[in-house]
């Protein structure tokens, strides 16, 4: 992993100068303020499809998922003037159908065969704050709340393991709370950066002896931007929780490839 | 740099994992560690140094009764509830409480399992008994198991006693070769636990515990039941008074020549990897643990009336059809002492409802 990141930063120090090279956007970041130009379109192996609509507007889905747990997110442009930009964003999600196909006999079985699994309407919301440092440089800051209903039967057991029991908890508990800083910028020439530290607060399951459990995450990554069309990303993200199943620590290794097509800045 | 949601990461994880070659659900083992030590919230040591210990032996099926689970192809449960797991548990401790041991070989007891409520049932048992102190040795570690909605375990073998316990140590049994890495990689990973008793002035009497493999598609079972001979002949060539027990998964010598061995009527499992009901092929592996040490039910006693010393079935509805559980001992048990805890009929104690094993009970001197 170590060698893999070191070959990236170097290639990416190396990189000849382009018109990629002149572009002042910070990676083609989805966590700030920032919208996608209107036109602009960006899809991550691994992370969400981006389309840059007119009036202030973005959308976010993620094609690999979309069928199994159908949801659809949008960013919304409240204010931007100066060095500041202001947005909100929305995700409505139903998960039910792709926990339904976790709930499986043998390996993949996430969930035991026999779970009940309810109808879960799930809406995330997040409001976020960035201010441009500089031309190329951004530091972001969030506040976030997930609420969750669950209809129908339910012996939905909690996902327990990190990552996972932070993004579900909401629909056990009915909400969670989220908070985060980052920094995203051009590090040199077509290598930016990334470093971002997120809280999640948890409502703690009935009978527990705590009436809150928490988990931090920390995310620095690299990101290539080879091309106007293709970006390449490589990182880690060190979790450090107190859930109902104890204390935990991991370190985990993180990877993207990402193509965009239309307008860009 | 925070992310919508939990699908960007999973299977970046999972294609990075193998890749990376480290340890992200810290299911691994060193070759010899530590045991994790326990201790009873009130500690309460006899006062006089005994002659003789009464040793108590107990695969108790995670504190899971007669829940029927999947992976013994009775039921699909794969979970079960705190208060499940706290009234199986209370159970449990009833009946040690009322046999008295002074020492207690337990195998598959969970400390912090997902499918177990995590009810830390080392320390459940302690304050719950007369036992003071325990060693634990996982056998079966994982932050997540991606299987039967398994989850998180930590599962293993342990030795409570009333008496203090001093070096104590796991050692690692080798894995089953014929699975593929990332089955090794989830799988449970056997081993022997041991653990010096400091009875007396005695500081030479050693106890060993293990759990072998249940299924051998490879032979492993008999690796593991040498490995674990081994270890007993280890302290017996150093001078040591040693006792060994555990569930060693396979029948006593000669039972075919009194009972079935093979196509129990319990073994309901189809897939071949998983039926564990034909030991035809192995009627000598236990032979030199008899040759060479005595055992808490001697052989003949075992051959003249088998079903009085049977140790297992996985049908609740059944009764119990075949002899698993052992303690062995380069010592001398007290004779006659031994005994299967099959019912209040045989044993005093209905022990059907409480684990897929019957305990086995026997008195072991120990005076200088």
């Amino acid at each position: 992993m170590i060698r893999a990141l070191t070959i990236v930063v170097v290639i990416g120090l190396i990189w000849p100068s382009s018109a990629a090279a002149e572009s002042t956007r910070s990676a083609w970041s989805a966590d700030t303020a920032d919208l996608l130009p209107a036109g602009r379109t960006e899809v991550g192996l691994f992370g969400p499809a981006r389309v840059g609509l007119q009036g202030d507007v973005e959308l976010q889905a993620h094609p690999l998922w979309f069928f199994l747990a159908p949801h659809m997110g949008a960013k919304w442009r409240h204010h931007s003037g100066g060095s500041w930009s202001v947005a909100s964003r929305h995700t409505l999600s139903y998960p039910t159908p792709l926990l339904s196909v976790l709930s499986r006999e043998g390996t993949g079985g996430v969930l035991p065969v026999e779970t009940e699994v309810p109808h879960i309407i799930n809406l995330t919301q997040d409001i976020l704050a960035t201010y441009a440092l500089r031309e190329d440089q951004r530091l972001s800051a969030r506040l976030g709340a997930r609420l969750a209903a669950a209809l129908g039967e339910s012996t939905l057991p909690t996902i327990d393991v990190p990552l996972a029991y932070s993004r579900g908890a909401a629909w056990h508990e009915g909400f969670a709370l989220e908070a985060g800083l980052s920094w995203s910028g051009r590090v040199v020439a077509t290598l930016f950066g990334g470093l971002a530290l997120d809280l999640f607060l948890l409502p703690a399951p009935e009978g527990s002896a705590d009436d809150w459990h928490h988990a931090v995450e920390l995310t620095p990554q690299l990101t290539w931007r080879i091309s106007d069309s293709w970006a390449l990303m490589a990182g880690a993200k060190f979790v450090q929780g107190s859930y109902p199943f104890g204390e935990q620590s991991h370190v985990l290794p993180l990877f993207d490839v990402t193509y965009g097509w239309g307008a860009d800045d | 740099m925070y992310h919508e949601s939990i699908s960007r990461w999973f299977p970046i994880v999972a294609l990075l994992w193998p890749l990376a070659g480290c340890d992200l659900f810290h299911t691994s083992f060193e070759d010899v560690e530590d045991a994790v030590r326990y201790r009873a919230a009130v500690v309460e040591e006899p006062s006089a140094a005994p002659d003789s210990l009464r040793v108590m032996n107990w695969n108790m099926k995670f504190g899971a009764g007669r829940i029927d689970f999947f992976f013994d192809c009775h039921g699909t449960r794969s979970l079960m509830t705190a208060e499940e797991v706290r009234g199986h548990m209370a159970d449990i401790s009833e009946v040690v409480a009322s046999v008295d041991p002074d020492l207690l070989l337990i195998q598959e007891v969970d400390v912090e399992s997902k499918r177990s409520a995590y009810v830390d049932q080392v320390q459940f048992i302690l304050d719950n008994t007369p036992l003071n102190y325990a060693v634990y040795a996982s056998q079966w570690r994982a932050d997540y198991v991606p299987s039967d909605g398994i989850g998180r375990v930590n599962s293993g073998t342990a030795i409570l006693s009333k008496y203090p316990l001093g070096a104590s140590t796991r050692y690692a049994l080798p894995a089953v070769p014929s699975y593929d890495a990332l089955k090794r990689y989830f799988y449970l990973q056997r081993n022997v636990l041991e653990t010096q008793l400091l009875v007396g002035a005695r500081e030479d009497v050693w106890i060993l515990a293990t759990h072998a493999e249940a299924y051998s598609p490879d032979g492993t079972k008999r690796v593991h039941i040498d490995g674990f001979k081994e270890h007993l002949d280890r302290h017996r060539d150093q001078g040591h008074l040693v006792l060994g027990g555990g569930d060693l998964n396979t029948l006593p010598p000669q039972t075919g020549s009194v009972a079935p061995v093979a196509d129990f009527p319990d073994s309901v499992c189809t897939d071949e990897e998983f039926i564990a009901d034909d030991y035809s092929e192995e009627s000598d592996w236990l032979q030199a643990l008899y040759d060479d040490y005595e055992t808490a039910i001697p052989l003949q006693t075992y051959l003249d009336d088998p079903q009085a010393h049977y140790t297992h079935t996985t049908d609740k509805d059944g009764f119990w059809n075949r002899k698993l559980d052992y303690m062995f001992t380069n010592g001398v048990f007290v004779p006659s002492s031994g005994e299967t805890l099959q019912s209040v009929d045989i044993g005093g104690h209905e022990t059907m409802p409480l684990s897929d094993h019957a305990p086995v009970v026997v008195q072991w001197e120990v005076a200088p």
